[in-house]
């Protein structure tokens, strides 16, 4: 079963929408409840402040992946540095991926975009995605993001989720030549229900911030970024 | 490892619970945590940042008038008090990784009494310490603008306090980032110039040093001397204020807290060094706080003068920034062990800031600002941090004679028990050596404190006390 973490900026009143449950229903959720705070603020003395409200709404969207018979476990951290907390968790909870939230109101629809930058080593992606799949009714769009159109990689993802048992016409795979394949899968993503991607680090990132989150900001879609797992480098 | 809680559900007493702490975050039962986010960089800028402003652009001009070239051995035996304390305080930290420092050490290892009346000295010493860096920073100001009146330099003393208060109370994520770059920007200025000198007091195309006696005035005002400029070595102790937020606790806090004591101190020495062989001890005491400008100015001219005078406005600010900041996690560490009421720790939600905290450590300091009064300023700082670093010394060794079962640090001071007991007896020796209305000023500041304990927290019992 595969393992994600979904982040909350619990005090600025974030939630995940019904169809975020929906996606996630099949996987064990690691809600995350954090609130930044300045450097001038202990985060000790945030908690002091903020702890009981935080975990009011912590617990209430708890509930409602509880309602949908999703497993959950949760977590409130009061941090300095969201993403430090965000990486530190995933890693103590064995997170599989890191939910980019935002609004989504169903969960038929994926988009598995194939970026360049994360050319070798699909197999963690397949993993997730049919784990996430698997059981239910949803159809899946593979697509490569690339400077020139080329379908092979993305066929072969597609033919690895069949393998694991998705049903053939549920998926389809295609390939776009772009410059810019984070904002292409960004736009390509908005008529989605829910993307699934890999989070592969690149220099970029540093100043634009990870991918994962920039396909989310584009498409307004929620976006599971699946985390590099120390898997052994094999062709799908 | 599991150690006293700090948690207090009412504003009665402080109520356990089960603490694990490591290497990134605390974590506080089931399902909360707390981030840690400062590493070793972070940890030195704040110590660097915090002791730099005064050493090196307050105290050179003032110290040489007092004790002459001698002033160097001032500055040694400040950098060695500090590191007898520095190595004890290290011990503790890495036992009691938390907010509040000394506080928290004190409070912990010799009892409550202690413990409040050394927690309002940390407030109100890092007060006195900041108001003391901003008459700095107002001489600094003046200096550049060519003003020469008391007046302008205890204005803008005041208007940076408020603005500094008005900054940290709105919030700015990235003072920490900033703070680093100071630092940073500060030490490739400093090293710079003190290289100079050095080359240009003793190497190959020297022009000579002027020739003084070493200790013209004897060596009495040698240790009066140390215990004024001691204020320039208070700001290692602030590290362990934020020891709650340092990353790998057992190896950033020993390291951090000597590696600033040892870093700041070899400047300190250069510098005197550097400032009497350049213009002599005579010439610097007519300058004043700010005679280091003067040294610039002798030996690299107007630009020198000017990349000193730019450094001292940030040094100085800096300092500031960095006490007030650690002034407003004692009262939060108060305040969360019930010695203070609960309201002083509020968070705001709008900013994210502790805006009843910082204004108890800013309103003072703009207060304090205004009287202008550098050496008492400055001695007041230091007589409320000797207290606690005298005393850090001894709860090290009450907390070694019966370890509480949490007691487990992962720094052990060498020399036990040699250290702390030079460590604590020279702290309280120090605090000899001072003015008399620094000494006065500072027991009534605790005999304040010790009042407040028995009217407010008396039947507060901290966990953990042996």
């Amino acid at each position: 079963m595969t393992r994600i973490l979904v982040p909350l900026a619990v005090l600025e009143g974030e939630t995940v929408s019904p169809g975020v449950v929906g996606s996630l229903s099949n996987a064990e959720v690691v809600l995350l409840g954090y609130h930044v705070v300045p450097e001038q603020t202990p985060p000790g003395q945030a908690r002091m402040s903020f702890e009981e409200r935080a975990e009011k709404a912590l617990g209430e969207t708890a509930s409602s992946f509880k309602d949908a018979g999703v497993a959950v476990d949760k977590v409130l951290v009061f941090t300095h540095d969201r993403s430090e907390t965000v990486a530190r968790v995933a890693d103590e909870h064995g997170c599989d991926a890191v939910l980019s939230n935002q609004p989504s109101h169903d969960a038929d629809d994926i988009l598995v975009p194939l970026l360049p930058t994360d050319a070798d080593g699909d197999e963690a992606l397949v993993e997730t995605v049919s784990s996430l799949v698997e059981g239910r009714d949803v159809s899946v769009d593979v697509v490569v993001f690339a400077n020139e159109a080329d379908d092979t990689r993305a066929e072969r993802v597609a033919g690895a989720l069949v393998e694991r048992g998705i049903r053939s016409d549920a998926v389809t795979y295609g390939s776009r030549a772009t410059d810019t394949p984070v904002i292409s899968a960004g736009k390509e993503a908005s008529d989605h229900d829910l993307v699934v991607m890999r989070n592969e680090f690149s220099l970029a990132d540093l100043v634009l911030g990870d991918k994962p989150g920039r396909v989310a900001d584009t498409s307004l879609t929620p976006v599971v970024g699946v985390l590099r797992r120390d898997l052994p480098a094999e062709d799908i | 490892m599991v150690e006293p809680s700090d948690t207090n559900l009412e504003d009665e007493s402080p109520v356990t619970g089960d603490v694990e702490e490591t290497d990134e975050a605390t974590k506080h039962g089931d399902d909360v945590e707390l981030e840690r986010t400062i590493g070793l960089t972070g940890a030195v800028s704040i110590g660097v940042g915090t002791m730099i402003g005064a050493g090196i652009f307050v105290f050179p001009g003032i110290a040489a008038g007092r004790a002459g070239p001698a002033a160097s051995a001032s500055f040694i035996i400040g950098a060695v008090v500090a590191l007898l304390v520095a190595l004890p305080a290290s011990e503790l930290a890495t036992a009691m990784p938390r907010s509040g420092g000394g506080y928290y050490f004190i409070s912990r290892g010799m009892g409550t009494f202690a413990g409040t009346v050394v927690g309002i000295g940390l407030w109100l010493g890092l007060v006195f310490a900041s108001a003391f860096y901003l008459v700095g920073f107002g001489e600094y100001l003046a200096v550049l603008v060519g003003v020469e009146s008391s007046g302008f330099v205890i204005g803008s003393a005041v208007v940076a306090g408020v603005v500094l208060t008005g900054v940290s109370l709105t919030g700015t994520e990235n003072a920490a980032k900033i703070q680093n770059v100071v630092v940073a920007v500060l030490l490739s200025i400093l090293v710079s110039f003190l290289a100079y000198g050095v080359i240009n007091a003793v190497g190959p195309f020297s022009a000579g040093t002027v020739p003084e006696r070493y200790a013209p005035f004897g060596y009495a005002p040698v240790l009066s001397t140390a215990a004024l400029v001691f204020t320039s070595y208070l700001g290692f102790a602030q590290i362990a204020t934020v020891a709650g937020e340092i990353k790998k606790p057992s190896r950033n806090l020993p390291l951090g807290m000597v590696g600033s004591v040892v870093a700041v101190g070899v400047m300190y020495v250069v510098t005197v060094f550097v400032a009497t062989s350049a213009v002599g001890s005579e010439t610097l005491r007519g300058y004043g706080e700010t005679a280091i400008v003067e040294v610039a100015r002798e030996l690299l001219g107007t630009t020198g003068a000017l990349a000193v005078v730019g450094a001292g406005l940030l040094a100085t600010v800096s300092s500031a920034n960095a006490s007030v900041l650690a002034s407003s996690r004692a009262v939060y560490a108060l305040s969360r062990d019930a010695l203070l009421p609960r309201r002083a720790a509020d968070v705001n939600l709008r900013y994210g800031t502790p805006h009843i905290a910082l204004a108890l450590a800013g309103g003072p300091v703009v207060l304090l600002a205004s009287t202008g009064r550098v050496e008492v300023l400055a001695e007041v700082a230091s007589f409320l941090h000797l207290v606690m670093y005298g005393l850090i010394c001894f709860a090290l060794i009450a907390l070694r004679r019966s370890p509480p079962d949490w007691y487990e640090p992962r720094f052990r001071t060498p020399l036990y028990p040699v250290v702390p007991i030079v460590g604590g007896v020279a702290s309280f020796a120090l605090i000899y050596y001072m003015q008399t209305a620094s000494k006065i000023v500072g027991s009534l500041v605790m005999v304040a404190a010790g009042g407040w304990c028995f009217y407010y927290a008396d039947d507060v019992s901290l966990r953990g006390a042996v």
